[in-house]
């Protein structure tokens, strides 16, 4: 395995014609991967202990120190796991305003974002750089896969909360198209793609309602007939939209999420689960609550270890997203880990004792048609309800009695879910102003 | 991954922007060389208002700005100075006040309107929270009322297809005089390019209502 994977002799064209950027790292043996992931951590394990406070602290706690680390089975049955609780209480105990996780100084970083918040306040990411910032550098196999190349036109993502991506779209020779793509400017957004044929863009949920709305006006399949593909994340697509934006705009989706937080996971041609690249993360399934590892493809908890990160690499960090994992190759022959999300630790609400989870709600919503765009948020006033109170956006456009829909949602949710509910409607407009991300839009909130 | 997209063929152009003017959008190129050329201004400038190694810099700008901040985080990556980066909306308040609470930010570049109303109202005053922030680049909805909260702040506007950046202690915003050509056409700022430029600009209407005066090679623009 090499670094860029080029034959010298490689022609330009022959370059641009292959699926794969990095073919020798896609397609590397399980050994070859553990035998990366090993060498990485045997470094990452003595630098943390020498530069991070945090993971002294936590692992002195436990008893163990660098030298006992000699092999990945040291290390996931040694180092112990932590969760973003751990590294907040040290924050509030000490100041440290990164949790005690940096591994450099302040100045010596090349940037610094931040999650997205959705659930608190947002939690500081160090990074440390030479070409393009890591969050977007980490897309480069997963766009080539989605078929950009250079002199590709894209359209600039909206938002800028996890740095700017326009050094990255210049390093794989992109032409970024910079148009105001935020909430309300879906016309103007459609204007560019109608005038500069991008390949790409990324969509968020806001803006697929949005041009759902300027449908009638608008040819939506030949306007994106350019695209090669489109990027969707924050939350999963009702399969009404879904259908809607493939089969009638025409509009392939690779949807993304996050890989533990230490970057982001792609699905590839083939929609068949999202790609973690090992070589830049060591995942890990393991049963909730436990350090057991769950078998291959059964439900467990992503643990995820970044290889590629010396700012503020998190080490064992447990995500809270529950997900099968599989190390099976993939039929496109790349053999990194796969894996398929399934909700959120925590995420079940209780509701008469039921646990209720987003999906279910989600399918019994869009069943109707006036709720098709799948909007919803569960409103959760304690651990425990008697009742399940959501508030739910309806499309004015197809709703003319707004009494009978709420009278049909009720008894259309109690029968799906079999506990007492309380539906409040909305427009999906007013719901969406309710958002505090471009990012991602919460299912579940405090009343 | 990173040295694998080194050995791509280099886009054409850095990409293309868009700005409005009154309810019409133009487009303009933007070519590697006058992306250079913008840098080294923007160096300069940055370096003259103070910018040092190691002061960390709160962008509140989206990436749709690129045409006019990308000269300033390449310049400042050639300081060394470390950034930060926000939205430019209301509802991101939340996260630029967080960096100024938990971090020692030295400038703030493109604090804009919505956030100032966002954090007005809120429990920590903005005067409080900028407290250490020695370098404030406001846009020109938000630099009145920042300094009537007694917040010194300077003016950063992208004015049509050219950036707008102040100096500290001086009113409105430098333009670079050797790369534009800046007018005042029926109280409005017009742009010609003085430089060859992937886009040629030919008093270009920037949309910016304001006053010119030219100071030294450069002009100073104070928007309305």
């Amino acid at each position: 395995m090499t670094s860029t994977d080029y034959s010298p002799g490689e022609t330009t064209a022959a370059l641009l014609e292959r699926r794969f950027l990095e073919p020798e790292l896609e397609t590397a043996s399980r050994a070859e991967l553990e035998a990366l992931q090993e060498a990485r951590i045997l470094e990452l394990v003595p630098y943390a202990w020498e530069n991070s406070a945090f993971y002294r602290e936590l692992w002195s706690n436990a008893g163990v120190r660098p030298s006992d680390i000699r092999s990945l089975h040291d290390f996931t049955t040694r180092i112990p796991t932590f969760e973003k609780a751990d590294t907040q209480a040290f924050r509030d105990r000490t100041g440290d305003p990164f949790g005690g996780l940096l591994c450099m100084r302040l100045a010596e970083l090349s940037s610094c974002t931040a999650t997205s918040g959705t659930t608190g306040d947002p939690e500081l990411i160090a990074e440390s750089w030479d070409v393009a910032p890591p969050l977007p550098m980490v897309t480069a196999r997963d766009l080539w896969e989605l078929g950009l190349r250079p002199g590709d036109r894209v359209m600039m993502s909206a938002g800028s909360f996890r740095n700017f991506w326009d050094e990255y779209f210049s390093l794989m020779g992109l032409v970024p198209i910079f148009v105001d793509s935020w909430i309300g400017q879906g016309a103007t957004v459609l204007r560019a793609i109608e005038k500069y044929r991008p390949v790409y863009m990324q969509l968020h949920l806001q803006a697929i309602l949005e041009f759902e709305r300027l449908e009638a006006d608008h040819d939506l399949r030949s306007i994106f007939a350019s695209m090669k593909g489109v990027a969707f994340a924050g939350q999963p697509m009702g399969q009404v939209l879904a259908r809607k934006v493939r089969e009638e705009w025409g509009l392939e989706v690779f949807k993304y999420t996050s890989a533990g937080d230490t970057g982001t996971a792609w699905e590839h041609r083939e929609h068949d689960g999202y790609t973690l690249w090992e070589d830049t993360v060591f995942p890990e399934c393991l049963e909730p609550g436990s350090t057991t590892p769950v078998r291959d493809g059964d439900v467990g908890e992503l643990v995820a270890t970044d290889l590629d990160n010396l700012a503020g690499p998190l080490i064992r960090y447990r995500s809270g997203d529950l997900v099968r994992l599989t190390r099976e190759p993939a039929p496109s022959g790349r053999s990194h880990a796969r894996m398929w999300v399934v909700g959120r630790k925590g995420e079940e609400t209780l509701v008469t004792g039921r646990a209720i989870v987003v999906s279910e709600v989600w399918t019994a919503i869009e069943e109707l048609p006036e709720l098709s765009d799948g909007m919803f948020q569960i409103i959760r006033h304690s651990p425990k309800m008697d009742r399940l109170r959501l508030r739910v956006g309806y499309a004015p456009e197809r709703t003319s009695d707004l009494a009978a829909l709420e009278g049909r949602l009720r008894v259309h949710l109690e029968d799906r879910l079999q506990v007492p509910c309380d539906p409040e409607l909305v427009t999906v407009d007013d719901l969406l102003t309710r958002t505090s991300s471009v990012a991602k839009f919460p299912r579940v909130v405090k009343a | 991954m990173a040295a694998a997209a080194a050995t791509l063929p280099r886009a054409p152009i850095y990409g293309i922007g868009t700005y409005a003017v009154d309810s019409s959008s133009a487009d303009f190129e933007i070519g590697w060389d006058e992306l250079d050329r913008d840098t080294e201004w923007a160096h300069a400038l940055l370096v003259e208002a103070g910018l040092v190694k190691g002061d960390l810099v709160l962008f509140s700008t989206p990436n749709h700005e690129g045409p006019w901040v990308a000269p300033l985080v390449r310049a400042l990556r050639r300081i060394g100075a470390p950034y930060a980066t926000s939205e430019t909306y209301g509802w991101d308040s939340r996260r630029f006040a967080m960096y100024l609470r938990r971090l020692p930010v030295r400038a703030v570049i493109g604090l804009g309107g919505e956030t100032v109303t966002a954090l007005t109202d809120s429990e920590q005053t903005l005067s409080t929270l900028l407290a250490g922030v020695d370098l404030v680049w406001a846009r020109p909805d938000a630099v009145s009322r920042l300094r009537a909260q007694q917040i010194d702040a300077t003016t950063y506007v992208p004015l049509g297809p050219a950036l707008g950046l102040g100096l500290p202690g001086e009113r409105g915003a430098r333009v670079n005089g050797e790369e534009w050509t800046v007018s005042e056409i029926r109280g409005r700022i017009h742009v010609t390019n003085a430089r060859a430029r992937a886009t040629r600009f030919d008093e270009a209407d920037t949309g910016v209502s304001g006053e010119v005066a030219q100071r030294g090679t450069d002009y100073v623009v104070v928007p309305r």
